[in-house]
């Protein structure tokens, strides 16, 4: 059925956008692709690369730390931001943590007023808060995506709001999300799934993930279907996190 | 009371009073705390504070004391230092964990008499990066050393530039401490900045003098490190001909290669601090360590005064190192395993000497140093031996992985990860760990997870391709202690910080092992 299928991923920025245990996700991504006979490359493109982004089926943008973001958002003008932005209007998978998350927004403005201008691929933007949210938390994602739960372990200081024609990516159930006042967490804009959870967020989730790579086997192949595999270890992984936050 | 904030008032002299209500409070919680069988050391400290918020630098007054922060190895080196220390005269040492401000006064406090006088004329205290700032004004060090920089322990600081300027702000703090810095971390060697004010210090050569001299004067010694922003003003480097026994820094490292000699695919500095351009290395050690330069700016590795020049042996339990330690070569051994070991041998060999003690005395002391607390611990199990690692970060689980899978007979792998307050509750480092390069050599028969977070870790092995049956999750520590103990071949455990303190009690209940705080 998966006969010669294959997903050639794109890890933007690794050499900055790397916190977190974020390539954790691209393990996972990987395996389950290659657990059901479906050949997956990855490919590195960090500040200074510039590969042809078209040849991808998906891209992962992790997060990263502040005193690098400079070079970045440099080597972004430079030509990958025109290309990124195409990439997401030709519904091409995105998967975007926190900072590469808020990346794809217009901005980020400081708590002291100072603007950062971004990719402005999607419609949202991040302003800066006293307060840092960290910990475990936990959201459903919408009904187009399953309404499956996801935990992961969010640590952010901005707040992001969405532009009135984006929709969330899930409903908060505990912690913060977004900005901890609308309860909304994440985005979902065409194929892009942007999220600030950490953890990695993929291996406890295996449904999430699934959802991904079926986005970008649909957008490849037509359709696709994604044979399930034998998640008990991720199930109890999750579930461990789910009852020390006492949900359910 | 905000106890956090004592280190700000130190120009406070508390009276005779407070002095004595403090050491009487710091004493008797610890004492009660002991009887329930506790090993708390926060309390105590926190009790003595309410009666005089800076009672540690009341308990501290002229001491001579050296002070150890940096992400991996403060245990280690704190030990090596205090090995070498307590051969000149009585020393004091934090012990337990107890490095924030609340563990290091109830330290001091504890150890004083009852008017809150010293009775130790030595200590070497571990500091944790972000408690430095309010314990080092307070303990007035001659010397601080700071070992390295990793990611670590994510949501407590952030990030490792959070980390660092933590650090940066303790060390500005005091001002005349002597420093000792990795020179292979470009990271920790950026710290020399905070010494390099116009008029008074030259960084380039660590020396007080009036003036420092600019980046391209320097930039054609390549012997000499390039420490300076290119825009400061050019002056001759004679100028800083200064006395040597002025000298503010003082530099470790390793001289030789180590390991493969590529790029590191997840370093924690990977673009020049200076200006942003990705460095340029003459030679790794390990992690983002090594002979590091930046092509664009000039920022590169100074040159260490105490240095690893050739490893001539290794071993499972210890090496057999050449290096150069106050202008002479030495062959000594030093009596612990692994790379790492040697970076905290060179640590405490160049805090030594900017402490006043002699070279050869220092080396000598490594051969019969034992292993920090934790970090390193041997202890018998029925037929056969176990030994714990401590692992908190991916630089040091890689570290101790590729330490053990080297090794040649068969051994049983025991990892215990835990997410409590102490160990930071972001637990995705696991992530970042390289299982995949390590894990499947053949010498690994079984592997063990526990802790509150075992099923992560259980997860993480699965996706380094682990087969699941090769995987034991042991829930519960009844279960835990009857594998041990069932165990026919060598055992290595790795656990992080609140799982080797939990499996560490349960042993002692036992085996009556010492109880950790004595
Ligand atoms: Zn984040
Ligand atoms: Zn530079």
């Amino acid at each position: 059925m998966n006969a010669e299928k294959k997903i050639r991923i794109c890890h933007l920025y690794p050499d900055v956008l790397n916190l977190y245990g974020d390539r954790g996700n691209i393990i996972c991504m990987k395996k389950r692709l290659v657990w059901r006979g479906i050949e997956c490359e990855v490919t590195e493109a960090g500040i200074g690369d510039c590969p042809d982004l078209t040849q991808f089926d998906l891209f992962f943008i992790g997060g990263g730390q502040d005193f690098e973001q400079e070079v970045l958002l440099e080597d972004l003008k430079a030509g990958k931001g025109k290309e990124i932005r195409s990439a997401v209007e030709d519904g091409k998978t995105f998967l975007c943590i926190c900072g590469g998350y808020q990346m794809m927004g217009h901005y980020y403005q400081t708590h002291d007023g100072v603007r950062c201008e971004f990719l402005g691929a999607i419609d949202l933007f991040t302003t800066g808060a006293e307060k840092r949210m960290i910990g475990n938390y936990a959201f459903t994602l919408t009904e187009d995506l399953g309404s499956s739960m996801v935990v992961g372990f969010e640590n952010h200081s901005g707040q992001t709001w969405l532009g009135s024609g984006v929709s969330p990516l899930g409903t908060v159930l505990q912690g913060n999300g977004n900005n901890g006042v609308d309860r909304t967490e994440g985005v979902h804009y065409k194929n892009v799934f942007g999220t600030y959870s950490h953890g990695p967020v993929l291996p406890k989730n295996p449904e999430f993930c699934d959802r991904i790579l079926l986005s970008a086997l649909e957008r490849r192949y037509g359709n696709a279907v994604l044979e399930p595999l034998d998640d008990s270890f991720e199930r109890s992984a999750r579930d461990s996190i789910q009852r020390e936050m006492k949900i359910r | 009371m905000n106890v956090e904030e004592a280190g700000n008032a130190s120009a406070i002299r508390p009276n005779i009073f407070q002095r004595v209500l403090a050491v009487a409070a710091c004493k008797a919680v610890r004492k009660f705390l002991r009887l329930r069988g506790s090993g708390g050391t926060a309390l105590p400290g926190k009790a003595a504070m309410l009666f005089c918020r800076n009672i540690l630098e009341v308990t501290s007054s002229g001491m001579e004391i050296v002070v150890v922060t940096g992400t991996n190895g403060k245990t280690t080196t704190s030990r090596m230092l205090e090995h070498a220390i307590a051969e000149e005269g009585t020393c004091l040492a934090n012990r337990s964990g107890a490095n924030l401000l609340s563990g290091i006064t109830a330290e001091f406090t504890c150890s004083a008499d009852w008017l809150g006088k010293p009775r130790k004329q030595y200590a070497v205290v571990e500091c944790d990066e972000a408690a430095l700032k309010q314990v080092v004004p307070l303990l007035h060090p001659k010397v601080i050393v700071v070992t390295n920089l990793f990611r670590d322990q994510l949501d407590r600081y952030g990030e490792v530039m959070h980390t660092l300027e933590e650090i940066r702000r303790g060390i500005e703090k005091a001002p005349e401490s002597i420093l000792c810095l990795n020179a292979d971390c470009s990271l920790t060697a950026s710290l020399a900045d905070s010494r390099e004010i116009p008029g008074t210090d030259c960084a380039d050569c660590g020396r007080g003098s009036t003036v420092f001299h600019a980046g391209p004067a320097s930039a054609s010694r390549t012997s000499s490190p390039t420490i300076h922003p290119v825009s400061s003003p050019a002056v001759p480097p004679a100028s800083c001909r200064t006395d040597p026994a002025q000298k503010r820094i003082f530099w470790f490292g390793l001289n030789t290669p180590l390991g493969e000699q590529k790029d590191v695919p997840l370093s924690d500095a990977k673009y020049c601090i200076r200006c942003g351009t990705a460095y340029q290395y003459r030679y790794h050690t390990y992690a983002h360590l090594g002979s590091f330069y930046c092509p664009a700016c000039g920022y590169q590795r100074p040159e260490p005064d105490t240095a690893v020049l050739e490893i001539l042996e290794m071993t499972a339990s210890d090496s057999r190192v050449r290096i150069m330690a106050g202008g002479r070569e030495f062959e000594t051994a030093v009596s612990l395993p692994a790379v790492y070991n040697l970076y905290n041998a060179m640590a405490a060999v160049c805090a030594g000497l900017a402490f006043g003690l002699d070279a050869e005395r220092m080396c000598s002391s490594l051969a019969d140093v034992h292993s920090g607390f934790g970090r390193m611990e041997t202890f018998r199990l029925g037929e056969t031996q176990g030994q714990m690692i401590l692992v908190k970060n991916p630089a040091g689980c890689d570290q101790a992985l590729s330490f053990i899978t080297n090794l040649p007979e068969e051994r049983d792998l025991y990892f215990g990860l835990n997410d409590r307050t102490a160990d930071g509750h972001d637990i995705s480092w696991i992530w970042d760990v390289d299982f995949e390069k390590t894990i499947h050599r053949p010498c690994i028969r079984n592997i063990y997870v526990f802790g509150d977070r075992a099923e992560d870790l259980r997860l993480r092995l699965k996706y380094a391709d682990v087969p699941a049956e090769k995987i034991t999750y042991l829930p519960d520590s009844p279960s835990l202690l009857k594998k041990l103990h069932e165990s026919r071949l060598p055992v290595w455990i790795l656990p992080n910080y609140t799982a080797m303190l939990s499996l560490r009690e349960e042993l002692g209940k036992e085996d009556g092992m010492k109880a950790f705080w004595e």
